[in-house]
């Protein structure tokens, strides 16, 4: 028994010793480095909110950052709060070219519309539609412009409407001031995004700015990116300052409702064609895949897609 | 002691490889225990595997070579006054049993020839019996270490297995690092386990074989030993 023991033991010890040097070879399994995807958690809100804060606080001071953004202006965010500021700064020497009627009234609407009922709001919306439909489209641009917006707020709810409005008087400033113009070029805002800029005038902004729901950025990149994929225009040389302003309404299954509108008008000779390749574009886009893909929940409310304002610019 | 502990662990595993003083080093006391017991089974198994193997080695040799002495034709008296001085086992020990017995009842003055032929039957099964059990000594441990080592090891895995998922709750990260040595050094018991439970129980159901393969043989040794002697005792109460 007791070589047994001995051999027994001498065995295990050897064993022991065998698995301390040999067992530890386990070979790491290989692993290919993966490389990491930058994900971006980007809240739908974030673009109206982004603006709502800067207008608020650039009111103050805004005038001169303007006109050195506008080179920048390609990326859509960034340069949003800067832009903004610089039109409400500059509302007087804007008004004066386009129409001088219009404009007070614009202003003044813009501040009770916003937090009053919708029945206030609505009253002056049908005048101004009234005078818009008797209006042709792109001849007499400029003095439709401040009043015709008004006009979808017919078809869309109220508070839609409203924001449209808001939108254009910026908008207007900015297209006699081709310095801010080209801040707005190609991008396509939701009503609810301006809305704020015109109440900052009248004081009210803060409260109606955290109602805001509008599209995400990449849903207007994507507006914009569809129906400029069907925007056939001969190549030019254009003013940077041209700009093509489309108003048009949606239902809420993501189809046209009604003819797109031309909201503005540019000495450039051939503008008319340019708008009109547009005004097809939109159509193209609605009758191959609507604009369904737009998210629906964002449909009604102020920052809703029941009526798209676009800023087209060529390229 | 701790400190020391995790020194060792470097030198045995250095840049976190897992080698036994590792996964030893690493688990629960109770884990440790079990493992413990688990090496001593199977150092004692091993021990007794060579025992018998020896054993049973020596014995079927001795056999072999009494059975050529004893069929050789040499005299019976010869060979028992060879045999009797010195210790014999297995086929050996039963020739010198009958032979003791029939030498005893041959002295005397009353030779007690009547039964004599039981006696030695009975002598030799006795001694038939007293050799197995000297082949089958030990050979139960094998059996219990084949059949309990693995559920002791397995004991020492759910243990471990327990401890360590207690301290994945408690360092609240699933990653599979985090998980991994746990689970490693509580399966090293088990391995353990299985490591002293196959030897155990091939060499039982080999040894049981052996010794009985034995048995049998000196079984038939006495049968044919007890026929001659029979023989024998015939011719002398004729004569």
């Amino acid at each position: 028994m007791r070589t047994g023991l001995v051999v027994s033991i001498i065995g295990h010890v050897v064993v022991l010793c065998w698995g301390l040097i040999a067992f530890p070879s386990a070979k790491p399994y290989s692993v290919e480095p993966v490389d990491a995807l930058p994900v971006d958690l980007v809240p739908i809100e974030e673009i109206t909110k982004t603006r709502i804060g800067d207008k608020t606080a650039s009111k103050d001071n805004a005038p001169a950052p303007a006109p050195a953004e506008k080179p920048t202006e390609a990326t859509e965010k960034a340069p949003d709060p800067g832009k903004k500021p610089a039109k409400a700064a500059k509302p007087s020497p804007a008004k004066a070219e386009p129409a001088p009627q219009a404009e007070p009234e614009a202003e003044k609407e813009p501040a009770p519309a916003p937090q009053v009922e919708p029945a206030p709001a609505e009253e002056p919306a049908p005048e101004k539609a009234e005078a818009k439909e008797e209006t042709p489209e792109p001849p007499k641009p400029v003095k439709v412009v401040p009043q015709s917006k008004p006009t979808p707020p017919k078809h869309t709810r109220t508070t839609a409407a409203q924001p449209i409005k808001n939108r254009q008087e910026p908008k207007k400033k900015d297209t006699f001031d081709p310095n801010e113009i080209s801040n707005l070029l190609s991008k396509v805002e939701p009503e609810g995004g301006t809305q704020t800029a015109v109440n900052e005038p009248a004081g009210l902004g803060a409260n109606k700015a955290t109602q805001q729901q509008g599209l995400s950025a990449s849903d207007l990149d994507l507006l914009v990116s569809e129906v400029k994929e069907r925007w056939n225009y001969v190549p030019d040389t254009f003013p940077p300052d041209l700009v093509v302003r489309v108003q048009f309404q949606l239902s809420r299954d993501g189809h046209l409702i009604g003819t797109p509108q031309i909201m503005n008008s540019h000495p450039y000779p051939r503008f008319r064609q340019l708008a009109e390749a547009a005004i097809r574009a939109i159509i193209a886009v609605d009758r191959s895949e609507g604009f369904s893909f737009l998210p629906r929940d964002c449909y009604e409310g102020n920052g809703g897609w029941n009526t798209v304002l676009a800023n087209l610019k060529p390229q | 002691m701790i400190s020391e502990a995790f020194a060792q662990i470097e030198f045995a595993a250095p840049a976190g490889d897992i080698s036994f003083f590792a996964l030893f080093l690493g688990a629960h006391i109770v884990v440790k225990i079990v493992m413990l017991g688990l090496i001593f089974a199977s150092v004692w198994c091993w021990a007794i595997i060579v025992d018998k193997q020896l054993l049973y080695t020596r014995t079927k040799r001795q056999m072999n070579r009494f059975e050529n002495v004893f069929w050789s034709g040499q005299s019976l008296e010869d060979l028992y006054q060879t045999l009797v001085s010195r210790a014999n086992t297995s086929m050996a020990a039963l020739f010198v049993a009958a032979m003791r017995e029939w030498k005893r009842s041959q002295e005397g003055k009353k030779p007690a020839i009547a039964s004599l032929q039981q006696r030695i039957d009975r002598v030799m099964d006795v001694t038939i019996m007293r050799e197995m059990e000297r082949l089958e000594n030990r050979l139960l441990v094998l059996a219990t270490v084949g059949s309990a080592a693995p559920f002791v090891g397995l004991f020492g895995t759910v243990w471990g297995i327990m401890i360590s998922f207690q301290a994945i709750a408690a360092s609240k990260n699933t990653n599979l690092t985090v998980v991994a040595p746990g689970i490693a050094e509580a399966l090293f018991a088990t391995a353990l386990g299985l490591v002293a439970a196959i030897p155990a129980v091939i060499a039982y159901n080999k040894y049981s074989a052996d010794a009985a393969r034995l048995g049998a043989r000196m079984e038939g040794f006495a049968d044919e030993f007890s026929a001659i002697l029979s023989r024998q005792i015939d011719e002398r109460t004729q004569g």
